[in-house]
């Protein structure tokens, strides 16, 4: 939450620095903006599940509130209210809490039968979003909302690796779900109001959301199918933005 | 226009210095809690060639009032010669209330336990394999008449590929003979692979046997 606080503190620093009076047109632009990255559905959940119930959760991504910052364009073809709109981010997920590590620790604990079960955590859900689309804009005096639909790319940097030790009779048998750097389909919407600030400069407030079935993820040493096993994590995030434009 | 790109200097370098942080490690372990209690075990034989002739053998150990194990009672096993039997297990932990049946609960679990079943004595070593449920280093007493008993596992659990489990299985009987018949549960938690070296005993226990 600091991250955010202090990247929104240099975000407005930057937007009182300038006042202008003018008309938004439907002018080519491009911007950067940064905000808050909310995982939503499976990627947001930090359920283990009950074995014996059948209620294990393997797509659970325990991912975080965190945040993005990107570049965002649009190009407008023939001045019509169309244009085509591609948009590069990156996002910070956070990482499993001490609480995530226990519950992942007394999942398998429990899913095995096992006298103990202990569980270390380590890396961050890190990713970057490459997306396009069309977008349509409709245009007020000062004031434009667009409209867009995406289709691209999620490339991972890190998913978090989780180890997993559970021990029997004094046995102990290790396991592992590795961090994953892998690349998948991704889609998404966004609406954003955008006020122009001078004839070439302007902010945008952004809602996205994008989404992806899911990231391939590698686990190690498994050898029987018992407890949590997620081999695609998917990943949908909703982020709310605040950008500056730039006319071309 | 020079104070736009220093702001968007300072924007993404701030931004940059946070995604360069290292994630910190978080570990936790969970405390003991106790594995299966087994107070009574049974196989249960039902002749497949007449399904009214039914018979059994059950292991039971004796409690005190606080479940701590003072004693245990083995029924004998007998079967006629030359037939062959289905067998089912059933075990009960008899210290819960109402009486819980573990043997369901190993069926649920089934991916990672494994039932084993060697006669004795034998005169030959027995076929050891992924597939058989005789257990490895039963010593071996060429001049000594042997059980002639041979033990077949028929369910399979849904590990990928499918190991078998040993809840059911098919008991054949030959000529008339004495001896004993071993029969061992191991707890294999993601070892298991069909043989019965990974992981441990959740039960190991013995019936005289008699085929008539």
């Amino acid at each position: 939450m600091k991250k955010i606080i202090i990247l929104s503190i240099v975000f407005f620093a930057t937007l009182f620095a300038f006042t202008a009076k003018a008309q938004v047109s439907p002018g080519s632009y491009w911007s950067v903006f940064g905000g808050v990255s909310i995982p939503t559905g499976e990627f947001g959940k930090a359920f283990y599940g009950d074995f014996l119930d059948g209620t294990i959760d393997n797509k659970a991504g325990y991912a975080k509130t965190g945040y993005t910052f990107g570049l965002d364009g649009a190009w407008y073809i023939h001045k019509t209210n169309w244009a085509i709109a591609a948009t590069i981010s990156y996002q910070d997920q956070g990482q499993l809490s001490a609480k995530d590590a226990h519950s992942l620790a007394a999942g398998y604990q429990d899913a095995f039968g096992v006298d103990t079960g202990a569980a270390s955590t380590s890396k961050r859900y890190r990713n970057l979003n490459i997306l396009v689309g069309p977008q349509y804009s409709l245009f007020f005096k000062k004031f434009a909302v667009d409209l867009r639909a995406n289709v691209g790319i999620i490339k991972s940097f890190s998913t978090p690796e989780m180890d997993i030790t559970i021990t029997d009779a004094d046995i102990p048998y290790q396991f592992s779900q590795l961090s994953s750097s892998a690349t998948a389909f991704a889609y998404g919407g966004s609406a954003d109001l955008r006020f122009q600030l001078g004839k070439k400069l302007g902010l945008v407030l952004k809602e996205n959301y994008v989404a992806s079935p899911g990231i391939a993820i590698t686990n190690t040493n498994r050898k029987n199918n018992a407890g949590r096993t997620d081999t695609k994590q998917p990943i949908s995030e909703a982020q709310t933005t605040l950008g500056i434009t730039f006319g071309f | 226009m020079i104070k736009i790109k220093h702001a968007v200097v300072v924007l993404l370098g701030t931004a940059l210095f946070y995604t360069g942080c290292s994630s910190k490690k978080e570990e936790a372990v969970q405390p003991n809690i106790a594995n299966e209690t087994i107070t009574q075990a049974s196989l249960k034989f039902t002749n497949q060639a007449n399904s009214a002739d039914t018979t059994s053998c059950t292991y039971t150990f004796l409690l005190d009032n606080n479940n701590n194990v003072t004693g245990v009672d083995s029924t004998k096993l007998t079967l006629k010669a030359n037939t062959k039997y289905n067998c089912v297990v059933y075990m009960l932990d008899q210290t819960q209330k109402p009486v819980f049946v573990v043997s369901d609960e190993i069926r649920q679990r089934e991916n990672y336990h494994l039932f084993f079943y060697q006669p004795t004595p034998i005169t030959t070593a027995p076929v050891i394999s992924n597939t058989t449920p005789y257990i490895p280093g039963t010593p071996v007493t060429p001049n000594s008449a042997p059980l002639n008993l041979t033990i077949v596992r028929t369910d399979q659990d849904t590990n990928s590929p499918p190991l078998q489990i040993g809840l059911s299985t098919t008991f054949t009987t030959g000529a008339a003979s004495t001896g004993n018949l071993r029969w061992v549960l191991r707890h294999q938690p993601n070892a298991k692979n069909g043989t019965y070296a990974p992981g441990s005993s959740d039960l190991d226990v013995n019936f005289i046997t008699v085929i008539q």
